[in-house]
């Protein structure tokens, strides 16, 4: 394995210079800013965005390598916050909660799935533990296109993985939903007065609590550091997601995985201001009489938008539909329903997973100082027969079909 | 804007009777003359046409006669007692045929006899664009509501299996073709010596394989299922030696050997998503590519399409089952593959390897009035199906189903779509027109472009 | 065979005299219904010889007859005909196609089931032969009597022939007719035969050699029991009443039928959400009798509630319904749940006739029970109020002119 040095000579790199990427398009993706500049220009440097605008009006500062993209546009790199396959390993179900396991030490970056999504522009994921047990462990936010562990991480925490789909009960004892309930709200409530105890003591209010791995992960939900992503899925777990995670705790808690008829849940999403990521399971079919739809097709995102909600991403649960099918998830909800005429596919592949994993300073749009993450692609990224020709990460490029075989 | 006329059951109608009768166009039996049923007109009236294998005919109409495709073009002369629907501001393409599929007819063999013609599946694929599909080894049309007139052939791809993990199976079917590639020599032999000798014994064909006689005779194609580029090198090889054109399901690795399958005459049915799950490298070549389709093409290898689950599939995950092959098809385009070979391999490619290419798979005047119509580019993620015809029947109607009519419904005004994209009133249509623009690639050129701009605008 | 000879031993109600009624009486009603969809107020109706001589409205009755007054509340209608029932007999055949095969063989008079049919009103049953395929011919019963053959009002009423979408079933019904023609095309070939012989025999005449020609009288060939049955559907001597579930083997049975012409009615086997409404128009143009349960159906994929015996009826389809569940609780609330559907759309004379006239038509008997008119027989219920309400209650049955349930006061 060759050693990388951080500072590649690469323009856009950290002591590369600067460079100008000319596009037909530029996708700028912000969350409630601008949304598409034509015939655009973006400045990287240090790898960094350093400006986007349309090329009549910014201008390529002097000794900036410049490539004109042609026919192609440019958007930001595509977000998953829910995926299992940067590594392998990641059901232990010897206990239902284990708040204190860490996704980290099996991940294997660059691995294929990583390589094939990094070709389908998906450049940050949240790699996160199976949905074996009640309370997987911790995941990682990391970037799918360096082969480095340390430069591939984005944040660890990157949450703490809750399962209150079925998938847990399917290990034995006769488990319910109740008991995962009840044994969720035991740990958490531990683990809050754990966070309370360390916030105390370095305070100088009280005596010096005794570490304890499993309930570490509290301090930094408390101090909302980090998220709860939940494998929940259907009406009454996603219900339960918001009220006990969201309200009762007021935990950062987003619909990770979020289901079928999961929108019903939209006026205590909006209330607790809890994003929906849905996905792949996102079409309702009628199947009275547990769910009335009267017949009709009925896709999450469509619900949800339908309710007033804004903050609606996607999610792949990646392997059970490869990564590489992050913009489909998209495409589906758009044609299961979501309205898409103001972009809203591509900011709930972008900046509203970013946002609500809290990584929205470094990734998630084409926005000055953000990680210069960029794709450069052939039109609407969510459109299956768009190709993705470029990806670059923190300015350096690492995916290019000019050299690379065609992954995806 | 769907007019209707009387005539719907096709029960007696003492004019449309007579009238032929009249004309001298119908002789009158003896027995049942007044049993002779009135001609059933129908029209796709003012739709972009696709006609699959020719032009695309803008604003033109497609009229059929008693289920088949009678006129296509402009200023048709339109019988007074035709059904006619209006599709102006629509976009009309051959119904889509499955090289495969699962659980789409209600019975599972010997469809004429078991098909539930009122299934949701049918409707579910219809809406889907699929209007003829294989079911085991029978090919038949979705005609919802009807259970004749069904089945369009059977005893279709028929398989075969030669691979490297069955070294004596290999072993045995090269003998085989063998004896068969040997008796055809002594038949051809025999056919020249009879002319001199017309005692001479016609050679007997015992042990000779007789399905092979077929594929050594071009009667039929064999189809094998086959990923690896060991296997697909071999298969190519067998065929080039003794002279027949497979058909290959799978071909994940055919990329590889692109050009050795183009030489022997191969077909490849094809999951544009396919991922080799075995020995997967992605730096090394092998595996699987989303190339493949592209590759195939280019190196002479017809390319049918078909999506990794041939079923519909009503789990939640969508995009990945039968009521995606659209979907499936864009991947294809993705790696590379033009839009037209896309289509092809979707319509008229499957109705080749199936044999009935002459009934489905393309508008053309004698095929099967088989069509739908589409809101956009049949190879959007959003398009939706409108209307299905089947056999010059309407058989789907998005509106009339409850699934998607809720979705992006169609415009009740008395205006036709292309009125109301003038007007600019949704934002809908303004998709629908930049779609449109888009669409150039279709007359002219391979590639399309410009695709996939329209679903935003700054 | 342990349990029914134990019932065997069991005094069997079906056997008992019932309460005396005089040979002509009348019976005074405020509202009657006649089973044909009529309604007469003030209602007389003269029994005798337990036969029903007349009925209208405020007829005059000669002195010496004994009337029966009902209170204001009662209502009189005929008594109930269930057209599709195996309550009273028991017993399970093998299915496949044996049309030869008789429900009247399993009668068993002494079921005390009979007793219970007559107490929830129900005067005349249809028992069908249990089986798939086509498992042979139904009897019509009256629930009372100490033999079969005391019981039966008809037998060979009709067919049951149970339809899907599948091969088997399909050629089960047209194998039927191809092996009634191969029967007769033998038996004419053997006719044939014998009739040349006859000829040869009749021309000979010398006397010797006349005497080794002698075909003898005509033997026709073997009676195959199959063929027969499907020549008794040609000639109209039988019937069949043809079940199927959904729209689809509706057109699988008509593709089957083909050319061949039978009479037949329909049944519609009842799900929770069912399709034949895509053939309702079909079935009404065909003219036949459908056979359903008063049920409610879901339009598939949906909550939306379909009346089907109400659009079967509004499409001009003639109405049999048969309870719900077929079992005595399945009869008693029979009514109640006819008066459900009524609700919620059906045409309430349409109603009453559908568990009257309508099932006694499907069976044959249709002269001889299910409505109160003149010359029929006297199968009377006496029910507490409106037949079709809830809580209705039967006051008394009456079954050709006697007394078999309930009380009746001078």
């Amino acid at each position: 394995m060759l050693a990388i040095v951080v500072g590649t000579q690469e323009p856009g790199t950290p002591g590369g210079g600067g460079l100008a990427l000319l596009a037909t398009k530029a996708l700028v993706a912000e969350l409630d800013g601008r949304q598409v500049v034509d015939q655009a220009v973006v400045l990287v440097a240090d790898g960094e965005i350093e400006a986007v605008g349309p090329r009549s009006e910014l201008e390529i500062p002097e000794g900036y390598v410049v490539r004109d993209l042609g026919p192609y546009w440019i958007m930001p790199g595509l977000v998953d916050l829910h995926t299992h396959v940067s590594g392998s390993g990641i059901n232990d179900t010897v206990y239902q909660i284990n708040s204190g396991l860490r996704v980290a030490p099996t991940t294997q970056p660059g691995n294929p799935n990583l390589e094939r999504a990094l070709a389908a522009g998906v450049t940050t994921v949240l790699y996160i533990p199976g949905s074996g047990s009640n309370m997987g462990g911790q995941g990682i936010l990391m970037k799918t296109g360096f082969k480095e562990y340390e430069r591939a991480l984005v944040r660890d925490p990157g949450s703490l993985k809750i399962a209150q789909g079925d998938n847990p009960t399917r290990w034995g004892y006769g488990m319910g939903r109740l008991l995962m309930n009840h044994h969720l709200r035991k740990v958490i409530e531990q683990g809050l007065a754990y966070a309370r105890a360390w916030d105390a003591f370095e305070a100088g209010t009280g005596q010096e609590p005794e570490r304890e791995l499993r309930l570490d992960i509290f301090r930094d939900l408390a101090a909302h550091r980090t998220q709860v992503s939940t494998h929940t899925q259907y009406f009454q777990l996603v219900m339960m997601s918001i009220l006990m995670l969201a309200r009762d705790y007021e935990l950062d808690v987003y619909i990770d995985h979020g289901s079928f008829d999961s929108y019903l849940n939209t006026d205590i999403a909006l209330e607790n201001n809890v994003a929906a990521i849905l996905g792949p399971r996102e079409v309702m079919w009628p199947n009275p009489p547990r769910y009335r739809t009267d017949g009709q097709v009925h896709g999450s995102a469509w619900g949800f938008q339908q309710q007033g909600h804004t903050m609606i991403g996607f999610n792949t649960d990646a392997p059970v539909v490869p990564l590489e099918e992050l913009p489909l998830q998209a495409a589906m909800g758009t044609r299961y329903g979501m309205d898409n005429t103001t972009m809203q596919a591509v900011r709930g592949l972008t900046i509203v997973p970013a946002t609500v994993a809290g990584i929205d300073h470094r990734v998630g749009s084409l926005e000055r100082g953000k990680d210069a993450d960029l794709v450069v692609l052939s039109g609407d990224p969510a459109d299956p027969r768009t190709s993705i020709e470029q990806v670059y990460l923190e300015g350096e490029s690492v995916y290019d079909t000019a050299q690379d075989r065609r992954r995806w | 804007m769907h007019i209707k006329t009387n005539k719907k059951t096709g029960s007696l109608n003492a004019a449309a009777l007579f009238l032929p009768l009249a004309m001298g166009l119908v002789a009158p039996t003896t027995a049942q003359e007044d049993e002779e049923p009135a001609d059933e007109w129908f029209v796709l009236q003012g739709g972009d046409v696709h006609t699959g294998t020719g032009a695309v005919l803008r604003g033109a109409s497609v009229l059929s006669k008693n289920g088949k495709i009678d006129e296509i073009g402009y200023d048709l002369y339109i019988p007074e007692e035709a059904e006619i629907l209006d599709v102006a501001g629509y976009r009309v393409y051959p119904g889509l045929v499955a090289i495969e599929s699962r659980g789409l007819f209600g019975g599972s063999s010997d469809l004429a006899n078991s098909v539930d013609p009122f299934s949701k599946n049918m409707v579910l694929a219809l809406s889907a664009g699929v209007t003829t599909a294989r079911n085991g080894s029978e090919v038949a049309k979705l005609r919802a509501g009807h259970i004749d007139g069904l089945v369009l052939t059977s005893g279709v791809l028929p398989g075969l299996s030669y691979s490297k993990s069955n070294p004596s199976g290999k072993r045995t079917l090269r003998q085989k073709f063998e004896v068969a590639v040997q008796y055809l020599e002594v038949y051809a032999q025999w056919e020249i010596d009879k002319k001199s000798d017309k005692e001479l014994k016609e050679p007997s064909d015992k042990g000779v394989d007789s399905s092979i006689l077929r594929y050594l005779r071009g009667e039929a194609r064999p189809v094998f299922s086959a990923s690896t580029r060991t296997d697909l090198l071999e298969i190519a090889r067998l065929a080039q030696r003794f002279g027949f054109r497979p058909i290959i399901n799978g071909c994940q690795e055919g990329w590889i050997v692109a050009d050795e399958l183009g030489r022997a005459g191969a077909s490849a049915i094809i999951t544009a998503r396919d991922r080799s799950t075995k020995g997967e490298e992605l730096v090394r070549t092998g595996g699987s590519s989303i190339e493949n389709a592209a590759i195939l093409h280019r190196a002479g290898v017809s390319v049918t399409i078909i999506p990794s689950s041939a079923g519909i599939s009503l789990g939640g995950i969508v995009g990945r089952d039968l009521m995606h092959l659209t979907i499936e098809a864009g991947f294809a385009v993705r790696g590379g593959l033009s839009e037209k070979a896309a289509l092809d391999g979707i319509t008229i490619e499957p109705a080749r390897l199936l044999g009935v290419e002459s009934r489905v798979g393309s508008i053309e005047v004698g095929k099967d009035a088989d069509m739908i119509v589409t809101d956009g580019d049949i190879l959007h993620y959003q398009t939706f199906v409108q209307w299905a015809v089947v056999s010059g029947e309407v058989v789907y109607d998005k509106e009339a189903e409850l699934f998607f009519a809720h979705i992006r419904p169609r415009p009740k005004s008395a205006l036709s779509p292309e009125e109301r994209v003038d007007a600019g009133e949704t934002e809908d249509e303004e998709i629908e027109e930049d779609s449109d623009d888009s669409d150039s690639s279709d007359e002219g050129g391979e590639e399309g472009d410009d695709k996939g701009d329209g679903t935003f605008r700054p | 065979m342990l349990i029914p000879l134990l019932l065997a031993w069991t005094p069997n109600p079906a056997l008992q005299a019932a309460p005396d009624l005089p040979d002509l009486y009348a019976l005074k009603a405020s509202v009657l219904e006649t089973g044909t969809g009529e309604v007469i107020e003030h209602a007389v109706l003269l029994v005798e010889g337990g036969k029903v001589i007349t009925v209208g409205e405020d007829l005059v009755v000669e002195r010496g007859i004994p009337v029966y007054e009902l209170e204001p509340n009662q209502v009189v209608m005929p008594g109930l005909v269930n057209a599709y029932t195996r309550v009273g007999v028991t017993g399970s055949g093998p299915s496949g196609v044996q049309p030869w095969m008789r429900a009247s063989d399993e009668l068993y008079p002494a079921a005390g089931d009979y007793a219970k049919a007559r107490e929830a009103g129900v005067t005349t049953l249809g028992h069908y032969p249990s089986g798939n395929g086509i498992p042979g011919r139904s009897v019509v019963v009256r629930p009372m009597g100490a033999s079969a053959d005391a019981m039966t009002l008809k037998d060979d009423a009709y067919l049951k022939v149970i339809m899907s979408s599948s091969k088997s079933a399909k050629s089960s019904l047209s194998g039927g007719f191809k092996d009634a023609d191969s029967w007769i095309a033998k038996e004419a070939k053997n006719k044939e035969k014998w009739d040349k012989a006859k000829e040869k025999f009749d021309k000979e005449d010398d006397e010797e050699k006349k005497k080794k020609l002698d075909p003898g009288p005509y033997k026709p060939i073997k009676e195959d029991p199959k063929a027969t049955s499907f020549m008794e559907l040609r000639d109209g001597s039988l019937k069949a009443l043809i079940s199927v579930r959904t729209a689809g083997d509706y057109l699988h049975l008509i593709d089957a039928i083909g050319e061949e012409k039978f009479s037949w009615d329909l049944r519609v086997v009842m799900t929770r959400d069912m399709n034949i409404y895509h053939v309702i128009e079909k079935v009404a143009e065909s003219g036949r009798r459908v056979v359903l349960e008063p049920e409610i159906s879901l339009h598939p994929g949906t909550m939306r509630q379909r009346n089907l015996p109400a659009e079967f009826a509004r499409a001009g389809t003639p109405l049999v319904l048969v309870p719900r569940n077929d079992s005595i609780s399945g009869f008693e609330a029979w009514r109640r749940h006819v008066g459900e559907i009524v609700a919620s759309g059906l045409d309430r004379s349409i109603a009453v006739r559908a568990i009257t006239l309508e099932p006694a038509a499907l069976l044959g008997v249709g002269d001889r029970v299910g409505s109160l008119e003149a010359g029929k027989d006297a199968n009377i219920l006496i029910l507490s109020g409106d037949p079709l309400e809830p809580g209705t209650q039967v006051d008394a049955v009456i079954l050709e002119g006697a007394l078999v349930s309930g009380e009746m006061n001078l």
